[in-house]
Formats: C-alpha cells, sequence, structure tokens
C-alpha cells in the first residue's frame, strides 16, 4: 500500500491542511515533508472534499497530543449512496422503532484482502406504527477497492436481508471459511450464508436463529460458548413493540416536558435469546437450559462475547437500557454438555455505574485499556448519565470483578451531556494504547423543539485520546458540518494504510467515514487469525521491546460489538518501538501459540497450529 | 355586649386597614371576650402584628384570660413567631375543667408547629367537638393533612375554605401544599415533570416565599432547564435579604454544580454559608464541589464540620466515600459507608458502595453478602411499586 512506501511524516501538520485550499495543501506539504506525502494528501484532497475540518484548541496540543487528525467524510464521496430509513423523520417520529437506529458492518465479504461494508437498513413505518418491508426496506453491501472508496454489490450480493433490520454480527457459522451475516431484525431475524466470494444466501428460517415473530432483536453476539468448535450466538432483544399498548397509553409520552415516542419505561421488555450451534450452522433456542433465562429480561441493547474473567472460556456482557446490566460468567458444560451461566453482574460491578446507578446502557466497547492485559469495557449511555469505562481487576479467588473508573479515567465528565451509541478502542495515532471513539446523537429528534438544556438531537461523535495508563483527554473534535445523529460505529483499516478509520452509521441520513490522517508516534501491525471459525474468542498478545522495557498489549477478536455494529475482525496494535514483535494467539480452546520476530508495519495471517505451541 | 358588636361591625363595614386603624388610635374593648372577638377578627384579615401592636394598652389581667392569651398566641403564630409563641404557653397554667376555645386552638397549632402531628390532631378533633366550624381549626387541618403527606385532602380542605381566608392566609396555605408535594415529587424520578407546575404556580402566588422558589429552582435543574432555573433564582437573590438568601444561593449552586461550573458553585455554597452556617444542603454542595474542581482537601474539610454536628448525615458520609475512594483509602471510605448502613441498614446506595469498596479490599464473601442484602431490598422495592 501506500504508507509501505512513502515514509511517515513526523511533524504534527497533518490536521492543518484540511484547513487550507486544496491545490496550496499539498505544495505546503511537499515542502515540509516530501513529495510522497505531497501526492497521498493531494489524492484525499481531491477525492474527499470534508465539508469542515475543526481541529478544536483545546488543552490536546498542549499537552503534546497534537498530530491527531480524523477526517470526516460524506459517504457519496465514498461511493456510498445508502441512506438510512427509519420511518418517519425529525419530529413527526411516534414509535421507539424509528430512533434507535441500525448498525453496520465491516466485513471481508469477498476474501480480496480489504474489509466490504454491510449497511443495515430500517424501514417504513405508518402512523400506527405498523412496519412496511421488503421494497421499503433492503439491506445494502459495498465492495471496498482497496483504498477505501465502495461501489455498490449490487446484484452480486445475492439476497440481503430485506426486514425492518437493526444489528448485524458476522460469523463463520457453518465452518466453510466464510464469514455469514445474521441480521437482527424487528420481527424474524434472518441469517446470510455466504459464498465466500461477495454473494449471500437468506438461510431458510434463519436456520434457527429467526426468533419469534414478535421479537425485536438488537445486537447479536457470536462465540464458541461450550468449546464444541462452532460458534453459539447470542441475540439481544429490547422490548415487545405492542402497537396496541403504545396507542392505548397515549402517544406520545413524555420526557423532561417534551413530547416524545413512548419508551422503555413503561412498555414490556424482552427476553433474550441464546442459540447453540449443531455444528453444522443449525441453531437451537437453548435461552433457558442454560441458566441464561433465569434473570428478568432487560431492555438490552449492545452484547459482546468475550472471556470477561480471565478463565478463557466466553462470558457473556449485555448492556441494558435502563435497568441494570447483566454479565454472565460461563460457568463451563453442565451433564447435558451445553454451557451453564450464571448471572454476576452485581458483583463484578458490572451492573450499575460507580454511583450505584441503573444507567441507558447502549453500546459496548471491548479493549485493554490500561494494560494489564485483561479485557476492559466502555459502555455508552444516555445523556447526563456520562460514558462507563469498566476496567477489569478480576483475579483469581475474586471472579470476574471490574471498577466503573469513568471519572478518574477521564471519560465521564466530558462525555456527560452526550447520548453515546456506539462505541470503539483503537490506538489512533500509534503510540501504544487504546484510544476512544464514541458516536453520538440524541434519540429524540423532539428534543430540539423543547429548551432543554446542554441537549441537542445532532451531536458531535467524541474521540477521547489515552494520555497515560487508563486515563483519558479529549481528543480534537470531528465534526461533519451539522452534527448528525449517530448511531452504530465500527473500526477498521479502510484504505488499508495500516492505521484504523471509522464508520458510522447514522438515524435517517448516510453514513459518515470518518479517516485517519493522524501524525504517526509509532508503529503498527495487524494480525489475521486463520480459519476465521476458529478465530473468534482468540486473544493476540504481543510483546515489543526488551528487558525491562518489555511492553505487553492483548486484543480479542469478537463479533458483535460497537452499537448494533461488526467490526473488522483483524486485531490491531500500535507500538511505539519499530523493532519484531513476538505474537501469541491463545485460542479459544485454551491452545495457544508463539511466534517470535514479527515485523511490524504490516498485515500478517496466522494459521492455527503453523506456529510453536505451548 | 355593646363593645364587640361594634367592633365585629367594624371589621365587616371598614375592612380591616381602617379597622386596624382604628383599633391603634382607639382603646381596645377591656372586656376580655370581646377582646379575643377582635383579635380573632383582625387575625383573620391578616392584622395579627397591628393587632398584638395594640395590644400594649391591655391590662394585665385581661391579659391572662385563657381567650385572649390564645389569641395572642395565635398572632404571633401566624407571624411565624414561634418561640414567643412558645414562652406564652409557659406562661398560663390552664384552668381546671379545660381550656377557652382560643387557647386550646393554640395549644393545638403550637402542638403542630413543634412537630408532633399525632398530639396536634387530639387536640384539634377535641376542639373540634365543640366549634366545628371554626376557622382556625380548619386551617390547621389543612396544614396537618399537608404535613401528613396528604396534598389532595389538603386541597379538597383548602378548597372548602377559600372564602372565608384571606387572600395570604390562602395562598400560603396553598404554597404549603405545593411545597410539600412538590418535594414529594422530586424524589421519585419519574414524577418530577409534576413537580414543575406546582412549584411554578407557588412560586407566582408567593414569589416572596423562599423555600417555593429554591425548590423550584432545584426541580428546574433537574428537569434540565438550568437557564431558566438561573433566572427564578437570580429574580429572588435580587429581592431576598438576610439569611433567606441561603436557600436560594444553594439552589443556584445546585443548578451550577448540575453543569459543571464548580467554580460559580463554591462561590455561591460560600455565600450561603455565610448566610447561614448551618445549612448543611449548602455545605455538603460546597464540599462537593470543591472535590468536582480538584480541592478534595477542601472537600474533606466541609465534610468533617457538617459531620461534627450532624453524624449522620448520609449526604455527607456518602460524598466523603466517594472522596476517600478517589484517593484509594478504602478503609476511611468503607467506615463513612459503614455509617451509614449502621443507621439505615437497607440504604441501597450504601450497600452498592461499600459492595465496591470490599471489592477493591479484596473481601470476596463480604462483597457478596452485601450484594445479597442489595438484590433482598430491590425485589422488596420492586414488590411495592
Amino acid at each position: 500500500m501506500f504508507t509501505a512506501v512513502c515514509p511517515q511524516p513526523n511533524s504534527a501538520h497533518g490536521w492543518r491542511f484540511g484547513l487550507l485550499p486544496g491545490l496550496l495543501a499539498p505544495l505546503l506539504v511537499g515542502l515540509l515533508t516530501g513529495w510522497c506525502q505531497a501526492l497521498q494528501v493531494a489524492d484525499l484532497a481531491q477525492v474527499d472534499r470534508p465539508q469542515t475540518f475543526v481541529r478544536s484548541d483545546t488543552t490536546a496540543e498542549a499537552q503534546g497530543l497534537s498530530g491527531v487528525a480524523l477526517r470526516a467524510v460524506p459517504a457519496a464521496d465514498r461511493g456510498v449512496a445508502f441512506v438510512h430509513r427509519s420511518g418517519a423523520v425529525g419530529a413527526d417520529k411516534r414509535f421507539m422503532i424509528e430512533c434507535v437506529g441500525a448498525g453496520l458492518g465491516l466485513v471481508d465479504v469477498d476474501a480480496d484482502g480489504d474489509l466490504d461494508l454491510y449497511l443495515v437498513q430500517g424501514g417504513e413505518v405508518d402512523r400506527r406504527g405498523h412496519v412496511r418491508t421488503g421494497e421499503a426496506s433492503g439491506d445494502a453491501l459495498y465492495l471496498n477497492d482497496g483504498r477505501g472508496h465502495f461501489v455498490d454489490a449490487g446484484e452480486s450480493a445475492g439476497e440481503l436481508a430485506d426486514g425492518f433490520g437493526f444489528g448485524i454480527a458476522a460469523a463463520d457459522v457453518d465452518g466453510d471459511g466464510d464469514e455469514d451475516l445474521l441480521i437482527t431484525q424487528l420481527g424474524q431475524n434472518q441469517l446470510l450464508l455466504s459464498d465466500g466470494s461477495g454473494g449471500f444466501a437468506q438461510a431458510s428460517h434463519a436456520q434457527g436463529l429467526a426468533g419469534s415473530p414478535d421479537d425485536w432483536s438488537m445486537a447479536a453476539a457470536f462465540g464458541d460458548a461450550d468449546i464444541d468448535g462452532d460458534l453459539d450466538v447470542y441475540v439481544t432483544n429490547y422490548l415487545a413493540h405492542d402497537l396496541e399498548h403504545v396507542m392505548l397509553t397515549g402517544t406520545p409520552c413524555r420526557w423532561l416536558g417534551c413530547e416524545v415516542p413512548c419508551g422503555p419505561a413503561g412498555l414490556t421488555p424482552q427476553a433474550d435469546r441464546f442459540f447453540i450451534n449443531d455444528g453444522s450452522g443449525h441453531f437451537e433456542d437453548v435461552t433457558d437450559d442454560c441458566g441464561l433465562g433465569d434473570v428478568a429480561p432487560g431492555y438490552a441493547f449492545q452484547v459482546v462475547f468475550a472471556d470477561l474473567d480471565g478463565d478463557v472460556d466466553l462470558d457473556l456482557f449485555v448492556a441494558n437500557d435502563s435497568v441494570p446490566n447483566t454479565f454472565f460468567v460461563n460457568k463451563g458444560p453442565g451433564d447435558d454438555g451445553r454451557p451453564r451461566f450464571a448471572e454476576q453482574g452485581m458483583r463484578a460491578g458490572l451492573a450499575l455505574s460507580a454511583m450505584g446507578k441503573e444507567q441507558a446502557g447502549m453500546g459496548v466497547a471491548l479493549g485493554d485499556v490500561d494494560g494489564d492485559l485483561l479485557p476492559d469495557m466502555v459502555m455508552t449511555n444516555f445523556s447526563r448519565e456520562h460514558n462507563a469505562l469498566f476496567l477489569n481487576a478480576s483475579m483469581p479467588g475474586m471472579g470476574a470483578l471490574f471498577f466503573d473508573e469513568s471519572g478518574s479515567g477521564g471519560i465521564g465528565r466530558p462525555s456527560y451531556f452526550d447520548l453515546g451509541w456506539g462505541a470503539t478502542l483503537f490506538d489512533v495515532e500509534l503510540d501504544g494504547d487504546l484510544d476512544l471513539f464514541v458516536s453520538n446523537g440524541h434519540i429524540y429528534p423532539q428534543v430540539a423543539g423543547c429548551e432543554i438544556s446542554q441537549v441537542a438531537f445532532g451531536q458531535q461523535d467524541r474521540l477521547s485520546l489515552q494520555v497515560k495508563s487508563g486515563r483519558f483527554e479529549p481528543g480534537p473534535e470531528v465534526q461533519l458540518g451539522e452534527a448528525l445523529a449517530s448511531r452504530g460505529l465500527a473500526a477498521g483499516d479502510l484504505d488499508g494504510d495500516g492505521d484504523i478509520d471509522l464508520v458510522s452509521s447514522t438515524l435517517d441520513s448516510a453514513p459518515v467515514f470518518v479517516i485517519n490522517e493522524s501524525t504517526r508516534a509509532g508503529h503498527w501491525l495487524s494480525v489475521e487469525l486463520l480459519p476465521v471459525l476458529d478465530a473468534v474468542g482468540a486473544t493476540v498478545t504481543i510483546e515489543s521491546g526488551a528487558g525491562d522495557d518489555v511492553v505487553s498489549q492483548r486484543r480479542a477478536v469478537v463479533r458483535g460489538s460497537s452499537f448494533l455494529c461488526t467490526e473488522d475482525r483483524r486485531v490491531h496494535f500500535g507500538v511505539a518501538d519499530g523493532a519484531p514483535v513476538t505474537v501469541q494467539v491463545t485460542w479459544p480452546d485454551g491452545t495457544v501459540e508463539s511466534h517470535a520476530e514479527v515485523a511490524l508495519d504490516q498485515r500478517v495471517t496466522l494459521s492455527r497450529g503453523q506456529a510453536r505451541q505451548r | 355586649m355593646k363593645g364587640p358588636f361594634v367592633w365585629a361591625l367594624a371589621f365587616g363595614l371598614l375592612g380591616s386597614t381602617w379597622s386596624t386603624a382604628w383599633a391603634q388610635s382607639v382603646a381596645l374593648p377591656g372586656d376580655p371576650g370581646a377582646l379575643a372577638k377582635v383579635m380573632r377578627l383582625a387575625r383573620r384579615d391578616g392584622e395579627a402584628a397591628s393587632m398584638l401592636k395594640g395590644m400594649i394598652k391591655v391590662s394585665y389581667r385581661t391579659l391572662r384570660d385563657e381567650r385572649v392569651h390564645g389569641e395572642r398566641m395565635q398572632c404571633l403564630l401566624d407571624l411565624g413567631r414561634f418561640d414567643e409563641a412558645d414562652e406564652l404557653a409557659k406562661v398560663l397554667v390552664p384552668r381546671e375543667g379545660g381550656q377557652a376555645i382560643p387557647l386550646a386552638v393554640a395549644m393545638a397549632r403550637l402542638t403542630f408547629r413543634r412537630g408532633d402531628l399525632d398530639a396536634a390532631e387530639q387536640l384539634l378533633a377535641r376542639v373540634r367537638q365543640t366549634k366545628p366550624k371554626q376557622l382556625d381549626l380548619s386551617v390547621l387541618a389543612v396544614r396537618i393533612a399537608t404535613a401528613r403527606g396528604d396534598y389532595s385532602g389538603a386541597s379538597r380542605l383548602l378548597q372548602a375554605l377559600q372564602a372565608s381566608l384571606h387572600e395570604g392566609l390562602a395562598a400560603d396555605l396553598e404554597v404549603d401544599i405545593a411545597v410539600g408535594h412538590g418535594a414529594e415529587l422530586m424524589a421519585v424520578e419519574d414524577l418530577l415533570e409534576r413537580a414543575i407546575p406546582l412549584l411554578r404556580r407557588a412560586v407566582e402566588l408567593a414569589p416572596d416565599r423562599v423555600d417555593a422558589r429554591a425548590l423550584y429552582v432545584r426541580a428546574l435543574a433537574r428537569w434540565q432547564r438550568s437557564e431558566l432555573a438561573e433566572s427564578v433564582a437570580l429574580d429572588g437573590l435580587e429581592v431576598t435579604k438576610g439569611a433567606a438568601r441561603a436557600d436560594l444561593l444553594h439552589a443556584l449552586g445546585f443548578t451550577y454544580l448540575g453543569i459543571h461550573r464548580e467554580t460559580e458553585a463554591v462561590a455561591l455554597f460560600e455565600e450561603a454559608l455565610r448566610w447561614s452556617p448551618s445549612h448543611s444542603l449548602a455545605r455538603v454542595g460546597l464540599a462537593r464541589s470543591r472535590w468536582k474542581a480538584g480541592d478534595a482537601k477542601g472537600a474533606r474539610e466541609q465534610i468533617t464540620q457538617l459531620l461534627a454536628s450532624d453524624p449522620e448525615n448520609f449526604d455527607a458520609l456518602l460524598l466523603l466515600a466517594d472522596i476517600e475512594s478517589s484517593v484509594g483509602d478504602w478503609d476511611k471510605a468503607a467506615d463513612a459507608l459503614q455509617a451509614v448502613l449502621d443507621v439505615k441498614p437497607r440504604h441501597l446506595k450504601g450497600l452498592w458502595l461499600l459492595s465496591r469498596v470490599r471489592a477493591r479490599q479484596r473481601r470476596p464473601d463480604e462483597v457478596q453478602a452485601l450484594v445479597d442484602r442489595y438484590e433482598a431490598r430491590k425485589q422488596v422495592l420492586a414488590g411495592r411499586k
């Protein structure tokens, strides 16, 4: 790729280019950092026309955070014509289904090595709350040209989902080596089986994953819960879209004196579902058999499936809206061979905020923030709740243990007025630690006319930079003209230049690309694990440096994260030191493999069984 | 019998202002019964202060009459001079065979003011057997219903009385109901919105009632209308003098604290405490603002000062636990939380926070025990809903 040839600039000027006229920018850059970099910028300046790009004059620069640059680019400039539809627009919305938005997936559907873009579509809703799908709906698949520009897959995509969609999770459900797509919907879910070259076919009855016609499913996450070599899946359900009830209670409801669509309070939460794979890609709903039906249903949004307590098997964290979050610890198989889960949200410190408040859990980002090799989590919340930073302190004898460090971690106060949805942890400037990006936007368009203090429907997304272990500071603002109501957010290297870019979905609008143009503080390594089926739930640990200065970083492969999204399944590291690193893979069954002297600034594929086992 | 008739006629025909002027310029009736009646009529018209001034010419013997004595106490009660009323109550030994009606009513009112609702209600019932339609008793019934949290009952009683009350008293009672009801609604997140119109009307009815205005400001701040809250508070501060400013300053500080304007909040809480050093809400607010502004030491000092006089102040103890947790002093944080739970073992937030502190201290059994207690309590509360 381009960056493999061109030296990376060390200056902190990258962010300023967007402020200069397009023709002047390359000349100035050429003088400053060499012709190669100038060509790169010129290329971007011609292709992408950001409406605005504002580098905030916050404390970031003063604190040595300069050089971070994320450039928002309209979807149309990247070849994406998709516009999300959820029913009525703006203040005319009457139902919750019109307010939630939908996710997106970054998945290499055609096995050409780059990330393609699957966009989940909503549908039309009439004034009585009845949903129209089919022609009015229809998801979209865009294929990446390898440089972050997309073309509509069109007919070649085959059968995409066509219901009123919300979430997406990708995983190789049938063990044929490619990732299939589960699209969660209002009504029954759809499973799209991949042919491995960009084509999909709708599986009959979603091979057991359809759920009930009454379900309103949100997010899904795959993982091998019983370590039997196939992928099981947890699907969150939000609430009973009971039109009769909503109508009877009288729409609209009121929130802070504002007339808004009813819910979730006052409506009936729906139970989530857990499906076990029989090994052939067919699923059985075993929610009640596995201890997952023992807890009262919450208004569930995002779920993550990962080893959260450090015992290798995969646990489940579910962010619930307005009620305590649930955390299901995997207790291993029961007598029937099926996994058993025990709810320990309160004990583990994940159910409530640090101050004991039930929050409106929306999205979840997973990553080792503080470098202790345990996965931490960021959960986005409602406005005036602030986002939660759950640092993992699990240890033998204590079980899973988290502490909400959103205050001391520096993400609480800046996010206090935000209503957050998608969230992702990634190393924006490749300095060796994880930074945080959150997509924001109010749920109710009606707030625009209600004179509520510090609240707007369209909100700026928020970048937070990690300045020391576990401590974030506000990063530069990323703006795309008028603030939008962002929802889903997925991270991945869209343009193949080695750093992480972002795509966010927006309510009733086109997605937004956020291209990473940060000055690099270090190097990078992208690791793809094969086979894709085995990779889910695996962790990749790298060791850089030497002697007393060895630095370890760990990433987990998850399928289903952020808010209703599937992100790049390759794990990505920023490394301050450029020397080769040791890579250690822990597969979901506990097998550990090591790869020594892996060079940086490249994408490597590590296949199971090809390395030294430990 | 001529005297009372003339006075009553004067009040009836001339209105309160004129008759009060007359009362001050002309000698009050010497007959205690007549005087008591004049006093009651004067109070009815909101002229208790003028009446008390005129009493200077009344003989000691007349003043010792139970009826006059009772009316004097009620004048003081009407004017909010509770300590003086209390002193008067000690002066007169009730005569055998029961008290005169005015004194019995005064004692019932005073008992209510002392906070003994049951006793006040018993006294009220006893006097009502003789005088079922006595206005002061009806007013007291409204006040007791308000204090008991029976706001709809209080409103009904007030509505029935409305025509008989002078404007100021009617407004005062309505504002009392609004303040009580508003505070109760504010305690439940979902009901906050219902408190807003109640408190707005209270402020309209009695713009100088600082308690109503301060509560309205706090409700608006919690209702996320910070700009309006600020404006309502500043309007009140412009015309409020002395120690009464403390409540408004606290309410405005609370508003600023909610929108991260800690520096201004600190200044407001400090001023509130200058006016009213025992204002515990303002002191907790000051501690919280200082802590949020990064001054943990200053915050701790305020809490220590408050706990010295009020060791069971939950807000202060919970904040202290928060501050000690933020600096990693888990033992002190646990002590503060344990103090809360010692007083109220099922305090939900206390249980949760202590479970987190015990987790920090790596004491899993205690964590589990606290979580169990929390969940049991939650279930009970859910059952009540």
